[in-house]
This record gives structure tokens, C-alpha cells and sequence, in this order.
């Protein structure tokens, strides 16, 4: 009797889709990406991704259970953390540094501002963006596909004018570049499922990939050369999507993307860097509070 | 072709869900539902304040004997729904909180048969709005969607807003309900008698009865009776919750924007649910007050969905007996529906007028519910019909900033459960609004008392 009288507020629904569910789709969805780094760079790039995920998982784990003392649950967001941080890192990398990256990611980038849900900037590019300023070299030494050499990146020969690699090789993804990052089949394979299942707003990836194409018709460089080299398609469709760290308001979400194409390729053309993906999805990041304040939500019926 | 057009016309309005669940039981008709021992009649089923009892222990009651009568204008009469013996007053628990005085009668074992009504199509035009009102308020009538607000109020617009479309809602949007649904399929004719009479009683030119699309028999039926009409129309909108939200129905029917804080007259709008629009014709011509109601009994743990007509009073747990309902397999009893409804308090609650249903849940229907962190999805934005932010509102709320959470319009949340529906982190969000809310207005009552 008292078990079914049960007292509780509507709805007496429960959602459809679960965090855990959505978490593990987008892992799922990075799997050609991760695939293609595998096919491409060989079993130092699986290390190197399991080494993240694991590392991620661990720490999320150890943090929650001993530092916050709270009881774990498994939501399946280290594991994404681990493996997007993974999918940035040059192919060839020991696996130490993508250790002390996922900790990095998971430590200062997520639960020091309270763990899933509180933390401004994107935790996979905080690690990434510790050890690019820590690890200058290794972080830029790039392994060419298919061999043990070391190459240049894409956006590397652009910087340097040396002879760049046709669109069908930057699509496919046997360039040099970080592991996740050259396949652009691979990575639009998965972020178009996303979208497809309306896990991620399709306006973030229009607004970055579309800006980005603006800008380098109006400086004169080839389209397909700003869009399939670097980490511009794993940023437009699995980075600048995150949910916690990309505003909420669909107008926003424009602002947001926009600006993160527009810095993305300030940086490449007048930075020091030959990349600015990473740069300018933690500046937007910065910018979400400020840019959902500008795009609040008007009430139907509000007086005008 | 009309499905590719369909997907690509714009919404009228922002938001709302698809919400899942079962629309039975449709094909079967409705079915009465014998009065127990005793019935138990709240003296308060509408919004405004509760009937002054005028029945005592011992009187001898008739099905349509006034038991209460209304204080104040927002107030209605309450009326026997049985043939009995009065035994006494008693306080019952209301669903969601408070408490509230019933009457409760002993049944008679004969008890009259109830009387179908044929449409006199007739004798319609002859009532001027004055007696339409007065025989509304003398029946009892509330609106029986579920707000219950006494329709003699509704169809009392001051003066300086004039009312030229009355809106039948024939959606019934949230899941499992069915009453309405049948209800159109079986009493057509009284459910037109009761839009023209409303029409009559504002000096509205134009009726509309809203459907959603998936209501293809009521549709069909109705739109063969208003062939003849010049002044009413069938509308078809699409199957969405809140469909059948007032504001969202005007909106979809007729393309006006009630504003915030304001109520449908003031776009010149009144909208009636089917259930009230039956009764409103029974009083009018028969002078037969608001004594049963359809009510839907469905749910997981129920073997024979059905629609009942049930006198007022009668406890729910002879509605869910009759439906074969499994009490073990029962996690979840809710009155009304699965978005907006209420848990019982208890199975002999009685049905009222506004118990459009009576759902046994089973644990594998009510999902998750175990809330985890918010992860900015905004699906609850997305889903907001009323435009607003739920997740902002109710973090607001929980931190007790009132003035953010009011400044992001909580005041005009419907509690219509999209929102918390939509969140993949279960998060409470429709009653920590709620509970914003209900400060807001202390602070509200508050400043005005100093």
C-alpha cells in the first residue's frame, strides 16, 4: 500500500535519453576517428589513446572517491574527456605525457571547479594546452603515416609555403598531424551521427567550419585546405560542442562558433602557432557566460 | 506529401515535447461505473473558494441535490452525483497538499438510470447569455480539463474585451488520456450544442474545435457535422505536448499571442474543453448539473484500459478494480496525466470533476529518476513552450537568488514538465521551479503587506 502511494511531482516520465547514454554515444561516434589514427599511425597511437582514457578514468575515479568523498558514478564523461585529449596528441608520443595530460584535463581542467557540469573551459584542450606550453617539442613532432619518420603537418607546410598534400589525401587522412585529428572522413562520419541523433546542435560546427571557409575565401587561401587540415573538424564537431563548455542558446551557440572560426584562423594566419583551433575554442569558452547573457531566451508573450 | 509539408512549416510556437506513452483505449465505448457503499464529495473541485456545505446528517439526497453552495463570485455549487443518505462531513487530503472538507453520503441501493440527451437543435438559440450563465453557475460547471475554474467566471468577460473566438480543445496531449478523445466520438452533437451555446453566452462570431492530428475518428466526425456550418471549423495541429495548453492553442488555432500575465480574453479568446462544453449544454437545456465525469483508467498495471463514466465521489480504487488493475505490479498511482497529473494520496480519493484520469504506473514507465549533475544540454531550453530557461530558473531557485529567477520569467512557467522531461540528468527542474515560484509570490505578498 504505502509503496504504491508513492508521492511525487510530474512528470512521471522519465526522459528518453540519459547523460551516461548521451556520453557513450559520443564515444561511439569517435570511433572512426580513433580507427583512423590506429589505421594510419599504428599501435603506439592505440597506446597512446588507451593510455589517456585509462589515465582519465582512474583520476575522475580517485578524485571523486578519496578527494571529494563522494560516491562514483559511472557517467561515461572521463571516458570521453580521455579520449578526445588522446585524438589531439601527435601520434608518435610516449604515452607518459598523455598520462600526465588526462590527469592535467581531469584535475585542473574538470573537478577542481566541481567536477561534470561546473567546468568553464573544455577539459580535453586544458591537458592538451598544458602540454603544448610544458612539452613545446614533443608536442609539435609529428610521425608521417604509415612510418616511423617524422613530417610536417599540413598547416605547417602552409606557414613555410612547402608543397601541400592534394584535398582527397587531407580527406582520407594519411597526413602527418595529430592522431585523431587528419582523418576528415572519419571525423564528419561521426560528428554528422551526432547531429543526426540531435545530440549536438548542428548550428556549432556550420558556425565554426562556415566562418573559417569565410575567412580564407576573403585572404585567398583554398577552402579545403583551412577546412581539412588540423584540428579544425574534430573542434567544429566533438570540442566547441561540448555541452558544458558552449552556451546553451541557439543564438548564442552562433556567436560562439563563429568566433571560435574567426580565432581560429587569426591565429594560423598572424599567430605564432600554425594551429589555433584549441586557442580559440578555450578564449569562446571563456566567453559563454558573457555570450548567453547577450542571447537570453525571450518568454512568449513578453511585452517587447 | 502533407507529412513533407507538415515537417517543414514552422512551429507556431517555440518548444514542447514528443512524449511517449500509449493513447488507448480509444475503440471501445465508454462504460459506467455503479457507485459503491458510500461516496465521498469534496465540497472544493475548482479553483476560487471552496462551497458552503447546506446539507446535514440524515438529509435525503437525489443525483443533482445541492450539497454546497458557492461563496463569492470564483466559487461554484456542488452537487450529489447519487441517490442516498447524507452521513456527515469529513476533511480529506488533497493530491499535491492541503486539505479539504467532503461530503460524505451513503448510497441507496436504486439508483435512477442516467438519461441520454438528444440534441434539440431548436430550442439553442432561444437562451440569451444571461441565462446561459446563471444555468452554468446553477450546474456546477468547472473546467474539467483539470484547472477546474468555474466557467460562469470564463464566460463573464468584462465588457471592454470582447470575445470573438471560442476554441474548443479537443487535444488531450499528454499520453494515456482518452476521456475526451472518446467522449468527442460519442456525444458529438452535445459536444456542438455546448460550443454554440458558449458562443451565444460572449456574442463569439467564430468556433474552432482544435484537434491533434492523430484523433482521425473525432476528426473525421466532426468535420461531417460542421459540414453545414458556416461559423465552425475543425482544426488539425500537430502532436506535440502542451498541444492542449490554453496559450498554445490559441496561438496554433489563431495565430494571437496572449501575454504574459494575461488571460486569453485579452486577445479576444476563450478556450473549453470538451468534457465542459457537454456539460454546459446538459445544464442549459436539461438543467442537469455536474454530477459524473469520463475519466480514463490506464497505465502498465492496468489489464483493460477503459474510459468510465463515474458519479463525483466515488473512490478511485473502484475505477482501477474495474479496469483489472494489478496492485503488485503498480509502482505509481497518478490522477490525471503522466505530465501534469498528481500522485493519489490515496486509493479511496474520490473522483472529482476535474479527474480526467486515473493511471496505475508500473516502475519500468516512470524511467529514471535518479538526478545527476546539470550539463548545460539545453534540452529543457529547447523544450521550454514558453520560451524561458528551466535550468537557470531552477538554479535560481535552489540558491535562493528570487530576483534572477523571477527576472528569467518563472512567473510565467506553466509546470507543463517538458523541461524535466527532456533532462538527461532527471533533475528535479518542474518542482524546484515550482518551489521558486511559491517564494516569489510570499515576497510578492509580503512587499504588498508592507
Amino acid at each position: 500500500m504505502g509503496r504504491i502511494l508513492l508521492q511525487s511531482p510530474g512528470p512521471h516520465l522519465g526522459s528518453p535519453e540519459q547523460t551516461r547514454q548521451i556520453m557513450w554515444l559520443v564515444v561511439l561516434s569517435l570511433l572512426p576517428a580513433s580507427l583512423a589514427g590506429v589505421y594510419f599511425f599504428g599501435f603506439g597511437a592505440l597506446v597512446v589513446l588507451a593510455t589517456s582514457v585509462a589515465a582519465a578514468v582512474v583520476t575522475e575515479y580517485l578524485w571523486i572517491k578519496y578527494v571529494r568523498g563522494k560516491e562514483v558514478r559511472a557517467d561515461g564523461s572521463a571516458v570521453v574527456t580521455g579520449l578526445l585529449l588522446g585524438l589531439t596528441l601527435p601520434p608518435g608520443i610516449s604515452p607518459l605525457y598523455a598520462f600526465i595530460g588526462a590527469v592535467v584535463a581531469i584535475i585542473l581542467g574538470k573537478q577542481v571547479y566541481g567536477g561534470l557540469g561546473s567546468n568553464p573551459f573544455n577539459p580535453a584542450l586544458v591537458g592538451r594546452t598544458f602540454l603544448l606550453i610544458s612539452f613545446p617539442v614533443v608536442m609539435t613532432t609529428w610521425q608521417a603515416p604509415w612510418d616511423a619518420t617524422t613530417t610536417a603537418t599540413p598547416l605547417s607546410l602552409l606557414a613555410t609555403g612547402g608543397p601541400l598534400p592534394s584535398w582527397g589525401q587531407l580527406f582520407w587522412g594519411n597526413v602527418g598531424g595529430s592522431l585523431g585529428e587528419t582523418s576528415v572522413l572519419a571525423l564528419a562520419l561521426g560528428g554528422l551521427y551526432l547531429i543526426y541523433k540531435g545530440y549536438i546542435d548542428w548550428r556549432i560546427p556550420t558556425g565554426v567550419l562556415g566562418s573559417a571557409a569565410l575567412f580564407s575565401l576573403a585572404l585567398g587561401i583554398p577552402v579545403t585546405t583551412t577546412l581539412f587540415s588540423g584540428g579544425l573538424v574534430l573542434g567544429a564537431f566533438f570540442m566547441a560542442t561540448d555541452y558544458v563548455t558552449s552556451p546553451v542558446t541557439p543564438a548564442g551557440r552562433w556567436l560562439f562558433a563563429i568566433g571560435i572560426g574567426l580565432i581560429t584562423m587569426v591565429i594560423r594566419q598572424f599567430g605564432g602557432y600554425p594551429e589555433g583551433v584549441s586557442f580559440a575554442i578555450l578564449l569562446m569558452n571563456a566567453a559563454v557566460p558573457l555570450l548567453e547573457k547577450l542571447t537570453w531566451p525571450k518568454a512568449m508573450g513578453a511585452v517587447q | 506529401m502533407a507529412l513533407l509539408s507538415q515537417l517543414f512549416k514552422r512551429p507556431a510556437y517555440h518548444g514542447g515535447v514528443e512524449v511517449y506513452g500509449p493513447r488507448r483505449p480509444l475503440a471501445e465505448p465508454i462504460t459506467r461505473i455503479q457507485p459503491p457503499e458510500t461516496v465521498v464529495i469534496p465540497l472544493s473541485q475548482h479553483i476560487g473558494a471552496p462551497a458552503k456545505p447546506v446539507v446535514e446528517a440524515g438529509a435525503e439526497v437525489e443525483v443533482g441535490s445541492v450539497l454546497g453552495e458557492p461563496q463569492g463570485f470564483v466559487s461554484t455549487y456542488i452537487h450529489s452525483s447519487v441517490k442516498g443518505v447524507v452521513k456527515g462531513l469529513v476533511t480529506l487530503g488533497r493530491p499535491g497538499g492541503g486539505r479539504v472538507s467532503a461530503v460524505e453520503i451513503q448510497v441507496s441501493a436504486d439508483q435512477p438510470e442516467r438519461s441520454s440527451r438528444e440534441v434539440d437543435w431548436d430550442r439553442l438559440s432561444g437562451f440569451t447569455p444571461e441565462e446561459i450563465k446563471d444555468k452554468v453557475l446553477k450546474a456546477g460547471i468547472v473546467g474539467m480539463g483539470g484547472a477546474g475554474f468555474p466557467t460562469h467566471v470564463k464566460l463573464s468577460p468584462p465588457k471592454d474585451k470582447p470575445i470573438d473566438s471560442v476554441i474548443v480543445n479537443a487535444c488531450e496531449c499528454e499520453p494515456y488520456l482518452a476521456a475526451d478523445s472518446r467522449l468527442v466520438v460519442e456525444a458529438a452533437p452535445e459536444l456542438l450544442a455546448g460550443l454554440r451555446l458558449a458562443m451565444q453566452a460572449v456574442g463569439a462570431k467564430k468556433g474552432y474545435i482544435a484537434f491533434e492530428a492523430d484523433r482521425v475518428e473525432g476528426i473525421k466526425l466532426l468535420r461531417q457535422l460542421t459540414a453545414d456550418f458556416a461559423d465552425v471549423e475543425v482544426k488539425v495541429l500537430p502532436p506535440k505536448y502542451p498541444q492542449g495548453s490554453e496559450k498554445h492553442l490559441i496561438k496554433s488555432v489563431l495565430g494571437r499571442t496572449v501575454p504574459l500575465g494575461a488571460l486569453p480574453m485579452e486577445v479576444g479568446a476563450l478556450v473549453q474543453n470538451v468534457a465542459t462544453l457537454i456539460s454546459i449544454y446538459r445544464a442549459v437545456l436539461y438543467d442537469e448539473p455536474v454530477t459524473h465525469r469520463v475519466v480514463t483508467v490506464n497505465g502498465g498495471a492496468v489489464a483493460n484500459p477503459s474510459n468510465f463514466l463515474v458519479p463525483i465521489g466515488v473512490p478511485i480504487r473502484v475505477l482501477l478494480e474495474a479496469a483489472g488493475w494489478s496492485e503488485e505490479d503498480c509502482a505509481k498511482v497518478v490522477l490525471g496525466g503522466p505530465m501534469m497529473g498528481k500522485t493519489a494520496p490515496s486509493l479511496e480519493e474520490p473522483v472529482t470533476k476535474t479527474t480526467s484520469g486515473v493511471l496505475a504506473l508500473r516502475q519500468a514507465e516512470l524511467g529514471p529518476t535518479e538526478p545527476s549533475p546539470c550539463i548545460r544540454c539545453g534540452r529543457c531550453l529547447a523544450a521550454c513552450p514558453m520560451g524561458l530557461y528551466p535550468g537557470y530558473i531552477a538554479e535560481a531557485g535552489i540558491h535562493n537568488d528570487l530576483e534572477a529567477a523571477e527576472k528569467a520569467g518563472a512567473m510565467a512557467c506553466l509546470e507543463c514538465g517538458c523541461c524535466a522531461y527532456s533532462c538527461p540528468g532527471n533533475r528535479p527542474l518542474v518542482q524546484e521551479i515550482r518551489e521558486a515560484k511559491l517564494k516569489i509570490r510570499q515576497n510578492q505578498q509580503e512587499r504588498k503587506g508592507s
